[in-house]
């Protein structure tokens, strides 16, 4: 048994000498106690944070901070030692049970409620405020008794009760309702880590204090609450809880390849966390998929080093000190002792209102001292919470340029505590209440049309305009007049936002930065002011915005290539997305891993957009690519612009999804549109040039109809592998080009259906088709279907593009493979140049006006099939039929 | 003769007061843990099933070996014991899964196949397998219980 648990032990059994049950009882049973200890003591959990250590530095820092923030703070040794020991003795007798706190459900665990009768454990916060009358002594309330009543020793230390309860808050685990299970070292590999660190003070606090970082300023202990639950549960995972759908935070921006302490390259799943930056959440690994057998992606809190819990910790320490200073701040403020002053020797001023970015309590806040304040550093998309401190007067904010009011901040913190408002330019107008809805922020000022910025154009007077991110709940208006827009970082539009870009709007996005919309993005561009997403570099569109010179005219300038910025990227849940008459150039930045998929100009997972006259070109390895959902795309053209010999994927890549692709063209990619058990419709789309620019179809659930390729080394539709699973149905229609199988069979599980329908043509290499399903050829007189083998291009269609004659009566390639389980009909069809074209094992086929022509064996069958022909034409093969077909 | 003073009597007066009370103890103590609250008894058996549990190996590599000999053998059951407790109803229901869609030597092979390990700390381990090109390996993360000192499979 580890010495740390021995010792959690032996807290345990302290706690139960000196509970409340024992107390008054005498000597011999609290020697009964000890000896009952030592029988249970192999069994002691270890808890959350370390209370040995963890809870113990944390709580140190906290007065750290809170002391170096005001200079009136009124804390003394005597005190800061009280709120270590409360700190220290939350977790006895078996309090931890109540030491969770989930926001987004606003519940406790619920893990082991049988062991609670039944009801699920209360809530850290309802445990704190005195909700649950299990606790009585150790709650917010009591402390500020105790403080009012004089026993300020008492209430220090039952203060330190609820500190050790903030900090749980910023443990994930603790917010996501995940138990872990707190027992000897298994669980929490994030408490795991932060084991090692206190008792004695951590480094935490000294290091805000000498930041000027001050502590987070709360109206009540349960905003406390909320806002730290929810900080840690919004932008961390716990082991257990990456992949519950109960939770939709934190998602995943993009990954980045780094070295492990072993030296391997791994790969981490990272998100950006206001004022904090990027930040590894998880690591990605494959997990064996027993349905399958195969290996699938997965997001993993492991094991490996101490790279990934270095960040958690990094950020949630910090967070961890600044809430408990704050929560410490709040007490004295409740009791009437609330410091005012801050630390400053230059500045002593009483700080009258914060001013936090959005989102919420994310970020450090900007202290205002004086009624009139002054924005400098506002950017135009700044939007903010302010909270006016209680006895504020009204503070008024004004822009640096222009000396004009900004929008007013009316003294609302007696009323709500809270006033949530956005700040623009423009009139001043009233706040608004964070309940009443969703706000707009407008960020053009002018409606002048002009066209986009070419590269001898300059930039707006005042510089391009920097976007550092979209506010929650609001409504942002791109502009032409403000364009170019400058983004530098993989900036989120939340599930709540909407992002407006009118016609001639410019974005430009610096390396690794880009587009993740939650939310909802809607481009409206004409065919004469296209709205632009490029890179930086692309001095085409919105000047020089690098101020390095012009592409192309000038020696230092750098020019944009392929994927010089990420994507514009619509996860899961965003609605209601469109792009009209946009370009999207040189965005699909490689990852460093070769992860393809995020290397497209345009990535769709799981949610639909509508793109209608858009111009993708230069993007990285796909131009679109389509994971799920029901997207629109339409007249659009798609280009790689790569260099000879630059390896491309595809130009639209569509799998599991719902999508249509109508009239769209796609230039130079390797595969101009690939399918993935689709169940698209892809209807008059051209492919052009490329290396082997085709149509590939793997599993022809999509419906491809009209769609044409040319000047390619294979102009057709390939269907090859599976290419329909057990229980699909797929349906063939007519093409300018055929359906081609080559390279690999084509397969027709057991109980599929494929129906062909007249018109089309199909060509065989000799790989095969094996059909274990159902066929259905339903040609007509005037459009009888084709199968033929690929080297007959009588119909006109010079498949592989080379120009070659084959002989008209080359037979060889071997045809339709029809297996027991299949079930043939075919009526008004063509088969030629194959050797066999149908061979059947045992199933029943029905041939009717089929024509057989140039083969070496027409029909071979065994002798337990089932052949119903009539109407059949057999000319030119040097067997018609191995069965005998007179009956 | 042997004679007793008053020292030997006194001292074995103490010494069978130690007896008597060390039986009472004994008898007091069980009667008191009954009387503890359930909650904090259910904790404890809670907390007892992982003290002393001791399916796994001595070394991580066994502990794998051992998973792999049980799926082998089709001994789901025991499979799902090499797990952590709270996460042997779901190994179980996999591997379950697994022998219905005939998937099971799949994931023994991976087992059984070359693979690199390290001790980032002590008392954890991690297997890393390589199993395609782009730098996303199968991991195998395993606890030791310092109760036993046996490897739990943590995750996989």
């Amino acid at each position: 048994m580890s010495s740390s648990s021995t010792k959690t032990s032996l807290y345990l059994c302290t706690a139960q000498l000196f509970s409340p049950r024992l107390r008054g009882s005498s000597d011999f049973k609290r020697i009964l106690v000890i000896f009952f200890c030592a029988f249970l003591f192999s069994a002691s959990p270890a808890f959350a944070y370390s209370d040995d250590t963890t809870h113990r530095g944390l709580t140190r820092d906290a007065v750290r901070l809170y002391r170096s923030s005001y200079s009136d703070a009124a804390l003394s040794t005597s005190d800061e030692e009280a709120l270590v020991k409360g700190a220290f003795e939350e977790d006895f007798d078996y309090r931890f049970m109540r030491h969770f706190y989930d926001p987004i459900h606003n519940s406790g665990l619920t893990y082991l409620s049988e062991l609670n009768f039944g009801r699920p454990w209360s809530s850290s916060k309802e445990w704190a405020i005195g909700g649950d009358p299990e606790n009585i002594d150790h709650t917010w309330p009591e402390a500020v008794r105790l403080y009012k009543s004089g026993e300020r020793e008492k209430a220090m230390e039952v203060l330190g009760h609820i500190l050790h309860l903030i900090e749980d808050a910023t443990v994930p685990d603790h917010t996501r309702g995940d138990p872990h299970p707190p027992l000897l070292e298994f669980g929490s590999p994030f408490e795991r880590f932060a084991k090692s660190f206190g008792p004695s003070e951590i480094g935490v606090g000294k290091q805000l204090g000498e930041k000027g970082v001050v502590p987070l300023v709360f109206s009540s202990i349960e905003e406390g609450f909320d806002s730290t639950a929810s900080f840690s549960n919004r932008h961390f995972f716990s082991k257990d809880t990456i992949e519950d759908p109960a939770f939709t935070s934190p998602v995943i921006e993009y990954f980045s390849a780094k070295r492990t302490a072993s030296g391997d390259e791994a790969l981490f799943a990272m998100r950006s966390i206001p004022e904090y930056g990027a930040s590894a959440v998880a690591r990605v690994g494959r997990q064996y998929q027993f349905e399958s057998g195969k290996l699938v992606r997965k997001y993993f809190l492991t094991v490996d080093d101490n790279s990934l819990m270095e960040q958690y910790w990094q950020v949630l320490s910090e967070y961890a000190v600044r809430s408990s200073a704050g929560v410490v701040r709040l007490f004295f403020e409740e009791v009437g002792e609330a410091p005012q002053r801050l630390v400053e020797t230059q500045d002593e001023r009483t700080i009258l209102a914060e001013i936090q970015p959005f989102s919420v309590a994310d970020t450090f806040p900007l202290v205002v001292k004086e009624e009139k304040v002054v924005l400098g550093e506002m950017s135009e998309s700044f939007a903010a919470r302010v909270r006016p401190l209680p006895g504020a007067p009204s503070i008024h904010l004004y822009d640096t340029e222009t000396g004009d009011p900004l929008r007013q901040v009316f003294d609302l913190a007696r009323e709500s505590g809270v006033a949530s408002m956005a700040l623009s330019e423009g009139t001043p107008s009233s706040p608004l209440d964070e309940s009443s809805g969703e706000e707009e922020v407008d960020m053009s000022t002018s409606t002048e049309a002009s066209p986009a910025r070419g590269p001898d154009d300059e930039a707006s007077s005042d510089g391009p305009n920097e976007i550092t991110f979209f506010a929650e709940g609001t409504t942002t208006v791109l502009s032409r007049a403000h364009s170019p827009y400058i983004v530098r970082a993989y900036l989120l539009v939340p599930s709540n936002a909407k992002v407006v870009l009118g016609a001639g709007t410019v974005l430009k996005f610096a390396p690794d930065a880009g587009l993740r919309v939650a939310g909802t993005l809607v481009a409206s561009g004409t065919p004469s002011f296209p709205v632009v997403f490029s890179s930086i570099f692309d001095d085409t569109y919105g000047g020089d915005s690098n101020g390095d010179g012009v592409c192309g005219r000038d020696l230092e300038a750098t020019c944009p290539t392929r994927g010089s910025w990420r994507h514009l990227y619509f996860e899961p849940g965003s609605t209601n997305s469109s792009l009209e008459s946009s370009l999207i150039r040189f965005g699909g930045q490689f990852s460093p891993l070769g992860i393809s998929y995020l290397a497209s100009g345009i990535f769709v997972e799981g949610s639909s957009i509508r793109v209608q006259s858009c111009t993708l070109e230069g993007n990285g390895m796909y131009g679109l690519y389509l994971q799920g959902g029901s997207s629109e795309i339409r007249d659009t053209h798609i280009v790689s612009a790569a260099p000879p010999g630059d390896v491309t994927m595809a130009g639209i890549y569509a799998e599991s999804d719902t999508s249509r692709v109508e009239r769209v063209t796609v230039e130079g990619y390797q595969t101009g549109i690939s399918t993935v058990f689709s169940h698209g419709i892809f209807s008059h789309n051209m492919v052009r040039g490329g290396v082997a620019a085709y149509i590939s179809a793997d599993g022809v659930g999509a419906i491809f109809e009209g769609n044409n390729a040319t000047g390619t080394e294979a102009n057709g539709i390939a269907i090859v592998g599976t290419a329909l699973r057990a229980g699909e149905q797929g349906v063939l229609k007519r093409n300018e080009v055929p359906y081609a199988t080559f390279r690999s069979a084509a397969i027709f599980e057991t109980d599929s259906h494929l129906l062909i329908e007249p018109g089309v043509v199909w060509k065989i290499d000799g790989s095969r088709l094996i059909l274990d399903g159902s066929l259905s050829v339903r040609g007509i007189e005037e459009a009888p279907v084709r199968i033929s083998a690929i080297s007959d291009d009588s119909d006109g269609n010079d498949f592989f593009g080379d120009g070659q004659k084959f002989p008209e009566n080359l037979v060889g390639a071997q045809g339709l493979l029809l297996r027991t389980a299949a079930h043939t009909d075919i009526s008004h069809a063509r088969l030629s140049n194959f050797d066999p074209a149908i061979r059947y094992h045992g199933s029943p086929v029905d041939l009717d006006s089929v024509l057989f022509i140039h083969n070496g064996v027409a029909i071979a069958g065994e002798a337990d099939g089932i052949l119903r022909a009539t109407n059949l034409t057999f000319v030119d093969n040097i067997t018609d039929s191995v069965i005998d077909l007179s009956h | 003769m042997i004679y007793f003073d008053s020292t030997f009597w006194k001292q074995s007066g103490i010494f069978a007061s130690i007896i008597v009370a060390v039986l009472v103890l004994v008898i007091y103590t069980g009667t008191f843990a009954q009387k503890k609250d359930p909650r904090e008894a259910g904790i404890d058996r809670w907390a007892a099933e992982y003290s002393t549990d001791r399916y796994g190996g001595a070394t991580p590599d066994s502990t794998i070996d051992l998973l792999a000999t049980a799926l082998e053998k089709g001994d789901l059951d025991l499979a799902s014991k090499y797990f952590m407790p709270d996460k042997q109803m779901v190994m179980k229901s996999r591997f379950e899964e697994g022998k219905t869609h005939n998937t099971i030597d799949g994931f023994v092979s991976l087992l059984r196949g070359p693979k690199s390990g390290s001790e980032p700390f002590s008392g954890t381990y991690q297997f890393s397998i390589k199993v395609a090109d782009d730098g996303i390996p199968f991991l195998i993360d395993l606890v030791k219980n310092p109760a036993t000192n046996i490897w739990k499979v943590e995750e996989l």
